[in-house]
């Protein structure tokens, strides 16, 4: 059994000109103390499959699909229920850490809150209690707890942030571009943050990034979107040592790097698809080097091989017993 | 009575709070009913001398008719055609806020533009100044000009036009100082304009959209003060077809029970001003594309 | 190019400070300033690429704004072959910026919403009074083609209708249409996509060499500084410590920051799980700069005399850099 599933998640926002697919035919899977790393670049859909997560889209979110959490699904869990999963079972952090702490409220509220959502008969010395001790864990002394949020720096705020996600020992922590809008240094120090928490409180995590290099150390698995698709997903090693789709494979040699021997800049052509209209076909077809007639005309499905999925014609016909070494670069 | 004229004003704002929570998410249809509005009365005003049926200023039958079907609103105490006077009225009611929100964009816009631009100490004081005249009840504001100008058209449109001067100039310098900080004006200072071309080219057109905005919402405002003046008898001078005047002459006889002499000016001048406000709110959320997309 | 080893820019001691509010009360104690960019001295030469690389608030951006007059100098010289543009001011200034131009950090913001595209490249052209109206728009057209926008599909547009990556690609062909000798380039591609950022790379390195153009690339990310600099100058708290040639730097970084900025580079590949060289802490305030050594409260290598006196950047073994580490 997995913790959590994704079975053909579809999303779609409904706007004044017209409908926008967001998310569309998505599967993927997470084991137990597993961390899956989704991977894109922006308006692909990853926020919005973080939301759905927890059932808290935006009204104008059409979903379709199902998410099974510990064989629970969360499409139709009975409103009761799937609140008291948010924030106790699956937490979220969010993409902009400087909105999401409420500014007047000291830190130390904000933990008590959090706590009296699921046990309102907690007492203050134990809530203070597992907060220090949290705070303590990814390096904020305890004595903050006094502070306003604006007394810290961004990536302070980051760590609080972190810190009210976990204090409740979630089993699935969802963490939206946690570094997004931190600097170089600091963007580092939170990741090593993260990677301790999962080594040592076992929590499941998803983590949602543009970001290819910064989740290479971090996640077991990976899911790679591209405008609402889902196009690649499997194992960490064998995705960054043999990326099947060509978007997956351009996008990891595009990475700029500090190796001396590699000098040449390299890059994926074109731009990124609009999602209200986007192109026949296989989505990337106009970027990709290996554009064939069928790419043009019919959206290839998902295939899979060896535990893998890849969402290309070029592995149509290919199945677990070939192996997958396929050279297309 | 001062006090009712005095809310005139207030009562302009609250309608466009509730209009704004009545169409929340047709605004496009709110802008379309308020054109359809403002294009019937334009259409009035143009052809009133084939629409109104009597010389809105002679008698044309007996005084205090109730509305009949050859005085379909009725006659006033002197015998007039309400029909006949509320419809020519639409011209007087076009022209003076026409006029008066003319005259206060003339002089606010520029000066807004200018003063906000530049900074400083000019801002400073400026800004006090209009504050000061913007802080003043518009209404008492304008009586006091209209008694110290006299009657008359361009006379009454100038003392309108004074209350609705620092609308324009705050809205302006204050949308100038957030645009004079974008990059694309330093972006414009970057390959050499001069602030004159970056007034013009760069900041204007960025800050036109809320003048448009503010224009027609300042339509509906001054249509109310201008039927504030005349209320209170400082407007247009009798008999020239007046729609505040007329409401000012009806109140005097409500108690004996001559609603119609209330009801129908009271009709045209909410009616008018509900066309502008609707059509200034629809205008504004079409400017502002950001509500009502993302979260 | 017969100018290949003199200087085009040379800037000395230049400083940026700016006041803070403070209220009246204070007034008889000493004004606290943001010091911005302190005591700042660079060269860069003719057709040579110089990168600008330092955190969030080391003073990047008021560099390049200082250096193409967007900010009056609070002190220092701007050489700018031999006029002194820190010096420079109205009229004579207007007129000189033809020679050097800045392209901004975020491309959404950096162009007028209500300017069709081809006026906006054009009005650099137009207010330098360069050429007639026909000759300025074969000017557009060319450069148009040259940042790859066709400009048949593109003269007309409104920049809303633009992904970020064209716009960029508008406000580089807008900054290089009068010829410029000298270009601020502020974090160009850091708001762009994953998958745009090198195609934007690739085209300012493509116009360099076609206009023996000279820039001053600012950058948080070390790694797209090494696809295009020729020189890298470390800023921390409005102050360079160590600048040296790219592949130097690269090589064997020396300033204890400049190891730590090379390591906070992420590294696509899920092997190397080794423990980094992390800093604790975070850049500190530009109001109350650390006394001796700016790094030394983050720095791993602290010695006594780093919280005492300040280290100079001075040459050693024909490498450049402040640190006591190498005295
Ligand atoms: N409430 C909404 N109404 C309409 N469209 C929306 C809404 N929220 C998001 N979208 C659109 O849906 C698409 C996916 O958005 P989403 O926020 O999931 O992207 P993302 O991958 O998280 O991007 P980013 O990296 O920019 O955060 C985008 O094109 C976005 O503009
Ligand atoms: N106009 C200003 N007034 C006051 N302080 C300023 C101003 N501009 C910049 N600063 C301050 O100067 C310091 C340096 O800012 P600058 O924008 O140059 O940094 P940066 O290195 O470009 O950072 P980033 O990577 O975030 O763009 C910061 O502390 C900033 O807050
Ligand atoms: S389906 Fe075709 S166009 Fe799409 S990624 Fe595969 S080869 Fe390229
Ligand atoms: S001078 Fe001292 S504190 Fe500063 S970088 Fe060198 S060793 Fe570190
Ligand atoms: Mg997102
Ligand atoms: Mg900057």
């Amino acid at each position: 059994m997995s913790l959590l599933e994704a079975r053909d998640l579809s999303i779609e926002y409904l706007t004044r000109d017209g409908n926008l697919k967001a998310v569309e035919n998505v599967s993927f899977s997470l084991g137990f103390h597993e961390t899956l790393g989704l991977v894109g670049e922006s308006g692909c859909g990853k926020s919005t499959i973080g939301l759905s997560l927890l059932r808290i889209l935006p009204i104008n979110a059409r979903m379709k699909g199902k998410i099974l959490y510990k064989e629970k699904d969360i499409a139709i869990l009975p409103e009761e229920e799937i609140r008291s999963l948010r924030g106790k079972e699956i937490s979220m952090i969010f993409q902009d850490p400087m909105t999401s702490l409420d500014p007047i409220m000291r830190i130390k509220n904000q933990f008590f809150e959090t706590f009296r959502a699921h046990f309102q008969k907690m007492k203050e010395e134990e809530m203070i209690k597992i907060s220090s001790d949290v705070l303590k864990s990814i390096g904020i002394d305890p004595s903050r707890l006094e502070n306003y949020p604006f007394e810290f720096s961004g990536g302070m705020r980051q760590r609080v942030m972190i810190a009210l996600a976990i204090v409740l020992n979630p089993s699935l922590l969802i963490a939206d571009e946690p570094t997004t809008s931190l600097d170089v240094v600091v963007q580092l120090q939170i990741m090593e943050v993260l990677k301790e928490l999962k080594d040592k409180r076992n929590m499941s995590m998803v983590l949602i990034t543009h970001d290819l290099g910064l989740v290479a150390e971090i996640v077991d698995k990976v899911g790679i979107m591209y405008a609402g698709n889902l196009v690649e997903f499997g194992d960490v090693n064998s995705i960054y040592e043999n990326p099947l789709h060509p978007y997956t494979r351009l996008l990891l040699i595009s990475i700029p790097n500090v190796k001396l021997e590699d000098m040449e800049l390299k890059y994926i052509k074109g731009n990124l698809p609009s999602l209200k209209s986007p192109p026949a076909g296989c989505k990337f077809h106009p970027r990709c080097p290996f554009v064939m007639d069928v790419c043009t005309k019919e959206d290839p499905p998902t295939f899979e091989i060896n535990e893998r999925k890849v969402k290309c014609w070029l592995y149509e016909g290919e199945h677990d017993e070939s192996k997958s070494e396929t050279n297309i670069g | 009575m001062d006090g009712s004229s005095g809310e005139i004003l207030m009562i302009s704002k609250e309608i466009r709070k509730g209009l704004r929570g009545l169409f929340k998410d047709s605004s496009g249809l709110m802008a379309v009913i308020g054109f359809l509005i403002l294009i019937f009365y334009v259409v009035v005003a143009i052809f009133a001398p084939f629409i109104s049926p009597y010389n809105p200023t002679q008698p044309s039958g007996p005084s205090l008719l109730p509305p009949t079907v050859s005085h379909i609103m009725g006659t006033d105490n002197l015998g007039y055609d309400i029909f006949s006077r509320l419809v020519w009225g639409t011209r007087m009611a076009f022209a003076i806020a026409l006029i008066a929100t003319a005259i206060a964009a003339v002089v606010g816009i520029p000066v807004g533009l200018l003063v906000g631009y530049i900074g400083g100490k000019t801002d400073r004081v400026v800004t006090m100044i209009m504050d000061s005249v913007y802080a003043f009840p518009g209404l008492i504001l304008a009586i006091a000009i209209a008694a110290m100008l006299g009657p008359g058209l361009l006379n009454i449109a100038f003392s309108i036009a004074v209350v609705y001067i620092p609308t324009y100039y705050r809205v302006i310098r204050s949308q100038v100082s957030t645009v004079k900080s974008e990059l694309y004006v330093d972006g414009a200072r970057a390959i050499g304009a001069k602030t004159s071309t970056i007034i013009g080219s760069y900041v204007f057109p960025n800050v036109l959209p809320s003048t448009i905005v503010i224009f027609s919402m300042n339509l509906a405002d001054s249509i109310m003060t201008e039927a504030g003046l005349s209320f209170l008898g400082l407007g247009i001078a009798p008999p020239t077809p007046d729609w505040g005047y007329d409401l000012a002459k009806g109140q005097q006889f409500i108690l004996n029970n001559d609603w119609w002499m209330v009801l129908f000016p009271g009709l045209a001048i909410i009616t008018i001003v509900l066309g502008f406000s609707m059509f200034a709110e629809g205008l504004d959320e079409y400017f502002n594309p950001n509500i009502g997309e993302k979260r | 190019m017969m100018n290949q080893n003199q200087k085009l820019i040379s800037v000395r001691n230049l400083k940026k400070y700016f006041p803070l509010k403070v209220s009246w009360l204070k007034i008889f104690k000493e004004r606290p300033y943001v010091r911005a960019v302190d005591d700042l001295s660079f060269e860069i030469k003719y057709g040579e690429t110089l990168g600008l690389v330092g955190e969030s608030g080391s003073g990047k951006t008021t560099v390049g704004r200082t250096l193409v007059r967007l900010e009056n100098p609070t002190g220092g010289q701007i050489l700018f072959e031999d006029v002194d543009l820190a010096k420079l001011f109205g009229e004579s200034l207007r007129t000189k910026r033809k020679d050097f131009q800045m392209i901004f950090q975020d491309p959404m913001a950096s162009l007028n919403p209500y300017m069709r595209i081809g006026n906006a490249i054009e009005h650099p052209l137009k207010i330098h009074k360069m050429g007639n109206k026909a000759e300025r728009k074969i000017r557009v057209y060319e450069i148009l083609e040259k940042v790859g926008l066709p400009p048949e599909e593109f003269y007309n547009r409104f920049p809303r209708h633009l992904s970020g990556g064209q716009r960029q690609r508008v406000v580089i062909a807008r900054a290089m249409v009068t010829n410029p000798k000298f270009v601020v380039a502020d974090e160009v591609t850091a708001m762009l996509d994953v998958s745009i950022r090198s195609q934007i790379l690739k085209l300012l390195i493509d116009m360099k060499n076609e206009f023996g153009l000279t820039y001053l690339f600012i950058t948080h990310d070390l790694a797209s500084a090494k696809y295009i600099c020729d020189k890298i100058a470390v800023i921390y708290l409005g102050k360079i410590i160590e600048i040296a040639k790219t592949y130097d730097i690269f090589k064997e970084p020396l300033h204890p920051y400049t190891k730590i900025l090379i390591a906070s580079v992420p590294v696509p590949d899920p092997k190397m799980k080794k423990k980094k060289f992390i800093p604790s802490g975070e850049i500190p305030s530009p109001i109350n700069i650390p006394s001796g050594c700016r790094f030394h409260p983050r720095c791993p290598y602290a010695m006594e005399i780093c919280a005492k006196v300040e280290p100079e950047l001075k040459e050693i073994n024909g490498r450049t850099v402040a640190c006591h580490l190498y005295d």
